[in-house]
């Protein structure tokens, strides 16, 4: 994922098919996965069970509805226009904050399922096919999502 | 973000006295967590409080090292409005009472 251009309100990046195929795979798969084993919310100081269970019931419907979002802009011909090397996928500023908070979500939601790993992958990984794997597989493909936007949107 | 859900109000101290509470404003505080990245959270809060690059990293670096910092003192609706802002990136926050 590279940012082929920018400007205040919006950039442009360039996905290779198979960056396209894996950002719809996190936001299908990987969103569906942390609603049939959803990760729980951080101990906060300050904030009771009862308000972070209804604090996470509503940022559960946002991050549902962004990677859905998400989804259609990768899907839609006139955002996500096919070029020589891939697509150039254009999103608005806001598209771009989405894209973060949705990415780090996913992150976070996998490392909480695979235990709360000190390390950032488990070493040795998972056997292939398994749960555990995919969640590796989601923590670190989301990671390098995540570096690349913030890469791109960072530099001045 | 398309979502025109209500937003749960953030759990605060009693109030013994509002009007005093109100006048003195609110503190919103990032609390350290083991897994969000330093660049992502300073990008959060140039996004969120719109910070130059090294005021966000002073704040970033206090979470980190010391376990905690306290982002900006507001009245009630701001401060409301930046723990959610802040709560859409994961990271954890919360407001407080001023003292």
């Amino acid at each position: 994922m590279k940012l082929l251009s920018r400007e205040t309100d919006r950039a442009v990046w360039l996905l290779d098919t198979k960056e396209r195929e894996g950002l719809l795979f996190l936001m299908g798969t990987g969103a569906r996965r942390r609603e049939v084993n959803p990760a729980k919310g951080f101990d906060a100081v300050g904030i009771e069970d009862s308000d972070e269970t209804e604090l996470e019931g509503w940022l559960r419907e946002h991050r549902n509805s962004a990677s859905l979002e998400i989804s259609d802009q990768l899907n839609d011909p006139e955002l996500c226009v096919r070029r020589r090397g891939g697509h150039a996928w254009t999103l608005l500023h806001g598209q771009s904050e989405l894209l973060l908070q949705v990415l780090n979500e996913l992150r976070i939601s996998a490392w909480k399922r695979l235990g709360q790993p000190p390390e950032v992958l488990p070493d040795p990984l998972p056997p292939p096919g398994t749960d555990d794997y995919i969640d590796c597989w989601i923590m670190e493909t989301a990671s390098i999502f995540q570096s690349q936007l913030l890469q791109g949107l960072e530099n001045e | 973000m398309s979502s025109t859900t209500e937003l749960p109000a953030p759990k605060v101290d009693d109030l013994s006295d509002p009007k005093e509470i109100h006048d003195r404003g609110y503190l919103v505080l990032c609390w350290d967590d083991p897994v969000n990245l330093m660049p992502y959270v300073t990008h959060v809060f140039r996004q969120t409080f719109g910070w130059d690059r090294e005021r966000a990293e002073k704040h970033m670096r206090e979470v980190h090292e010391i376990g905690k910092s306290v982002l900006v003192r507001d009245n009630f609706e701001k401060a409301e409005f930046y723990v959610h802002e802040l709560q859409k990136y994961s990271l954890t926050a919360t407001l407080e009472p001023a003292e």
